[in-house]
């Protein structure tokens, strides 16, 4: 602009050329400015992408024991939050941050050359603003460690309120809810407005400093000029270098808070990837099940909670056993044991002669169908949700809907298989989602079914039904069955008695009736009840 | 009804409409005296921030070339005044807003929360949890920075294009307009330009919804992918949802920093085009070189203050795509509401009844019925019975009941009047209802009993146990390895469902309802307990009407009638014999 200035002023000026010099040059910058956002926010993304894959990639191998007691709001808010706070650390703060340390030295270099005894004067304020830099860092990093976890606590609170959105509204208790997370919402306030309270103070007691070293300047620079010792000149250039000193320092404030978050998030994303895993993929012996099952001495405890006690029996290929006991027996562990999801605190598991651990897991996994108690529905097609496991086939899948009493359903459904049936959803009824199980179990084509408590959703009729297709399409599986109706499993070859997590009894119904007082209670307690 | 969210931009309305829409309704969340204090100290740190070269100029100009020591002390106590000064007016700046901020926020999450609490159950079937808790946390927390930071960055940079703006037209109009001219083009493409960057973001936002969902979804239900060995697929699935955020999220984030180049370069065409009219001007004698100058060094410091805006553009529409999906929740209302007139009653109905149905209907979705046309009376104090085949709709029927939902058609009378005329808290407290699938949240097993009791809120463990054992139910609570002080871990997996529905039934019995409805409320509990609950139902006061739905047939057995659910009707039966006849019926068709 000067020089086209100039060249007026010397009479050579052409528009033409002032068009195309200076908007070619805003071309350039226009373009190379697009390439710099480009890649800054693909950068960023791609590390958050990467940090993301990364857990996932954790998590996969993570043992069900890890995962219990669930901590998913805790889990979703590392692969959500946490790592939003490394994306924005890296695209908003390390450039800029790198910048201004650059600036800084080159700027101190000059300030050095120009004038020694002005330059040391103004470097005073470093180790005042380092200090203030320490001191406002400590008090972040717990603050924005406590917001993170906070953050975990609303994430349970409102998944809880969500889940149980049911429950709440038939006991009509949204204030209680509210009040809930009120509590987490309020406390994460107050923890915002203390981190404002510091980060407020943070960046007008820098600006203030680096004002105090102009002023400095002003004055002992300005004494030396009137004195004859610095030129005008080199104290204009000293009073230049000096107001770019103050930039930085906002940077690296602003900057500063950017790192303390990430700091913390880094920490709780370290956490979740270091975690011990005890899932190995590869390892282990391959080949069919038989179904043989040996429990030898079994204890099971959960921190210092016992649930099981020393439990040994065995299982023949191709039979059907039953376990029976009350509510909170330790039933289903025996199943958890069985599958993976729970090791033995001590004792040993075996299965077709071979322990547990030597079993290649995927390769026995995809052998044991497990129905569970509670019905798992994902939040995707009929389909899907059946043929569960990649690998399984269509014939398997019509088979599983068939001996599942599905067939009819799925013909009724909306849009067949393709429908879309949801966690939460209205779409299938607590039988419809038992059996749904079931068919999930049987598209495996499993060589050993775990059935946990199947009957209590199916009436009678459907019971008997599934059973004897089961009995007849998957001949010679093993079959284990967890139940609470000693009518259906009157002929089975094998009943274990469970109580309190100790087996009590083991035989045949007959054997059982005659020896075992446990299970000469129970049954007595359904003689009132004719099973139909 | 449709409570279904969909994450789509509204397109009937015109973007600057929405604009400034939701800037209205955005602003019921700030404490506006405080944005005011706010505003007036970003004038007055911004106003010295322009001030202070001009004095250090003088300084050096006037006072160090002149010699005058004293003068130029006195300048730099004024200057020390004026940093103070700004720097006190910064803090308490930062403070006030970014207080203000937190409490907006505060005030935003517990208003969504409190519309979540106040939508029917129908709204959390069709909708995902994460999704939900993405809304409430993630474009919450967008929202923060744009109420923290670029609300007043953008009030202040306006504040100073406006003044500049004035400035110079006053200097020469002509010149003016043509720097302008190049602002009445930016303005035109952001106006183009926003609405598809908006809706980028949006997308972005939904993704991170999905992503969300997905982790939730699958680490809520990680024993089922380890026994089924779907761990591979689990890492494809949340993988690919990565990957979606990811696409969406390179291509917003760079949107979002689009306009700061493109303002960029209006600057620089502007300063040209200032240049050669200028010098035409002058050639032309009717400004001078001086003025030209002077446009020239306004034209860079007009362009300041616009390349903060655009900064802050990408930022407002990262903002504008958060609170649309807010707004979405927010516009939603329940259409399960307290009405003051009802349906009268009946000329059949008598003070025997308890609850009368009269030509119900009722479907999930407008299209297909579940509940059709179903009429019956329930008596005071009698037991019924519901049995049918799975599927059939007594679930259904008991959500009816329970006012969970509302019927699509008919009406359903509870004592003397429609059930819509009764408040939910009146309802509650006369109807017991435990629930197919149990709940309990994280806490204790005592936590759970208390849950939503206000009788029992501020009781202790101690009292809660002498409760429970005068009316029998310690015996029960023994079944928990801690009794009443067994943690219940987040997502209970530490409790069997046989344990679940314990607990939902010592809540429920506890509450001593006039109408109890047990839904499979003992499905797998062992018989042996189930008996000794049977004799807790049979214990209540005889008045007490119940609806019992059961598989196990022994329910007939204690129910003084038996109603046959099947196909969305309910038919009168008379005994097992029927009920088994029709069931065979049911499966053949």
């Amino acid at each position: 602009m000067g020089e086209y200035i100039d060249a007026y002023s010397a009479g050579s000026f052409s528009a033409s050329n002032a068009w195309f010099v200076v908007g070619g040059i805003a071309l350039i910058v226009l373009v190379l400015s697009f390439v710099q956002s480009a890649v800054a926010s693909y950068a960023s993304e791609k590390i958050s992408f990467e940090l993301r894959n990364k857990l996932v990639g954790v998590l996969k191998n993570r043992s069900f024991e890890t995962m219990r007691g669930a901590r998913a709001g805790h889990l979703v808010t590392v692969a959500t939050s946490d790592v939003d706070a490394i994306k924005n650390f890296v695209v908003n703060g390390l450039p800029s941050m790198l910048m201004a340390i650059v600036t800084l030295i080159g700027v101190t270099v000059f300030l050095v050359i120009i004038n020694l005894k002005l330059a040391l004067l103004t470097l005073t304020i470093l180790p005042v603003i380092f200090i203030v830099f320490i001191f406002v860092f400590s008090k972040l990093g717990p603050l924005f460690g406590a917001t993170q976890n906070n953050l975990d606590n609303i994430n349970k609170t409102i998944n809880e309120s969500i889940v149980s959105s049911a429950l709440v509204r038939v006991l009509n208790s949204m204030h209680v809810e509210m009040g809930k997370f009120d509590v987490v919402n309020k406390k994460g306030a107050e923890l915002g407005k203390t981190l404002v309270t510091y980060f407020a103070s943070l960046i007008p007691v820098i600006t203030l400093l680096s004002n105090a070293a102009v002023l400095v300047v002003l004055w002992f620079g300005g004494r030396d000029v009137i004195a004859g010792n610095l030129s005008l000149g080199e104290m204009s250039a000293f009073f230049a270098y000096t107001s770019v000193f103050v930039w930085p320092f906002f940077i690296l404030s602003f900057g500063s808070t950017l790192v303390s978050r990430a700091m913390v998030s880094a920490k709780r994303i370290n956490e979740v990837l270091h975690e011990q895993n005890v899932y190995s993929k590869d390892e282990g012996a391959t080949g069919e099940v038989k179904g043989e099952v040996v429990f030898k001495n079994v204890f099971l405890r959960y921190g210092n909670t016992p649930v099981l006690k020393d439990i040994s029996f065995s299982i023949k290929s191709g039979q059907s056993t039953a376990i029976i006991g009350p509510t909170g027996a330790g039933k289903t562990e025996l199943f958890y044991l069985l599958t993976g999801l729970a090791t033995p605190t001590s004792g040993e598991i075996s299965i077709d002669g071979r322990p547990l651990s030597k079993w290649n897991q995927s390769n026995l996994l995809s052998q044991i169908g497990l129905v569970f108690q509670d019905s798992i529905v994902f939040n995707t097609s009929f389909k899907e949700n059946v043929l569960f496991k990649s690998g399984a086939d269509e014939d398997a899948l019509s088979k599983a809907l068939r001996v599942a009493d599905l067939d009819h359903l799925v013909v009724n459904l909306p849009k067949g298989l393709e429908t879309n049936v949801s966690e939460r959803g209205t779409s299938l009824s607590g039988g419809q989602k038992q059996r749904l199980m079931l068919a999930r179990a049987l598209a495996l084509k499993p060589r050993m079914l775990l059935l946990d408590d199947f009957t209590a959703r199916v009436d009678a009729g459907t019971e008997e039904r599934i059973l004897s297709n089961i009995q007849k399409e998957f001949a010679g599986i093993t079959l284990i069955s967890i139940t609470q109706k000693i009518e259906s499993i009157k002929e089975y070859d094998h009943i274990i008695v469970l109580m309190g997590g100790e087996l009590v009894a083991q035989g045949k119904h007959g054997d059982l009736l005659a020896h075992s007082i446990e299970y000469q209670q129970i049954y007595e307690s359904q003689q009132s009840i004719e099973n139909h | 009804m449709d409570y279904q969210l969909h994450n789509k931009t509204q397109k009937e309305k015109a973007y600057l409409k929405r604009l400034v829409q939701s800037g209205k309704e955005l602003s019921n969340f700030i404490d506006k005296k405080r944005f005011g204090w706010a505003l007036l100290l970003v004038i007055v740190s911004s106003l010295a921030a322009i001030v202070s070269p001009y004095l250090l100029g003088v300084a050096i100009d006037t006072y160090i070339t002149n010699a005058d020591l004293t003068g130029l002390a006195w300048l730099i106590l004024f200057l020390a005044v004026l940093f103070v000064v700004t720097g006190i007016a910064t803090y308490f700046q930062q403070q006030i807003m970014g207080k203000a901020s937190q409490d907006a926020l505060f005030k935003l999450r517990g208003t969504i929360f409190e519309k979540l609490q106040s939508l029917p159950i129908a709204f959390f079937n069709q909708n995902k949890t994460g999704d939900l808790m993405s809304r409430l946390n993630n474009d919450t927390d967008k929202l923060n920075q744009f109420l923290s930071e670029s609300i007043l960055r953008f009030a202040g940079s306006a504040f100073t294009l406006l003044g500049i703006g004035g400035f110079i037209l006053y200097l020469n109009w002509k010149l003016g307009l043509v720097l302008l001219s190049s602002t009445i083009f930016l303005l035109v493409i952001t106006r183009i330009a926003s609405p598809f960057i908006e809706s980028s973001n949006r997308k972005t936002s939904a993704s991170l919804g999905d992503f969300t969902s997905g982790v939730t979804e699958q680490l809520s239900n990680f024993k089922a992918i380890i026994a089924f060995d779907r761990r591979n697929f689990f890492e494809e699935y949340l993988t690919g949802l990565n990957s979606t955020l990811y696409k969406k999220s390179v291509l917003s984030g760079f949107l979002n920093q689009a306009f700061s180049p493109i303002y960029d370069f209006a600057g620089y065409i502007a300063q040209v085009a200032v240049l050669v009219y200028g010098i035409l001007l002058i050639t032309q004698g009717e400004i001078t070189i001086g003025v030209l100058i002077a446009f020239l060094t306004y034209a860079l410091r007009f362009y300041d203050p616009l390349r903060w805006i655009a900064d802050i553009f990408g930022n407002i529409q990262v903002s504008l795509a958060s609170w649309g999906r807010i707004q979405e929740v927010l516009a939603l209302n329940s259409d399960v509401i307290v009405k003051d007139n009802g349906e009268p009653l009946p000329q059949d109905v008598d003070s025997t009844t308890l609850m009368a149905w009269r030509d119900v209907c009722f479907g999930y979705t407008d299209d297909s019925l579940v509940v059709k046309h179903v009429s019956f009376d329930l008596k005071r104090g009698h037991t019924y019975a519901l049995v049918g085949p799975t599927g059939g709709g007594k679930s259904t029927i008991a959500s009816l009941m329970a006012r969970l939902y509302d019927p699509s058609s008919g009406t359903i009378f509870w004592k003397d009047k429609d059930m819509h005329t009764y408040c939910r808290k009146e309802l509650s407290s006369l109807i017991g209802v435990i629930l197919q699938e149990p709940f309990l949240f994280s806490g204790t097993v005592a936590d759970n009993i208390r849950y939503g009791n206000d009788l029992l809120v501020e009781i202790n463990d101690e009292q809660l146990l002498d409760i429970l054992s005068s009316k029998n139910m310690n015996s029960l609570i023994k079944r928990f390895p801690e009794g009443l002080q067994t943690p219940v871990q987040s997502g209970a997996e530490n409790m069997s469902i046989g344990q679940k529905q314990l607990i939902s039934f010592v809540r429920t019995i506890l509450r001593e309802p006039e109408f109890l409805i047990l839904d499979e409320a003992t499905a797998n509990i062992d018989t042996v307990t189930e008996s000794v609950l049977q004799e807790l139902i049979d214990s209540l006061p005889v008045d007490t009407t119940k609806v019992i739905i059961a598989h196990r047939l022994n329910t007939i057995k204690n129910a003084d009638e038996i109603l046959f659910v099947g196909n969305g009707t309910v038919k009168r039966v008379a005994d097992e014999a029927e009920v088994l006849e029709l069931l065979k019926l049911n499966a053949k068709s």
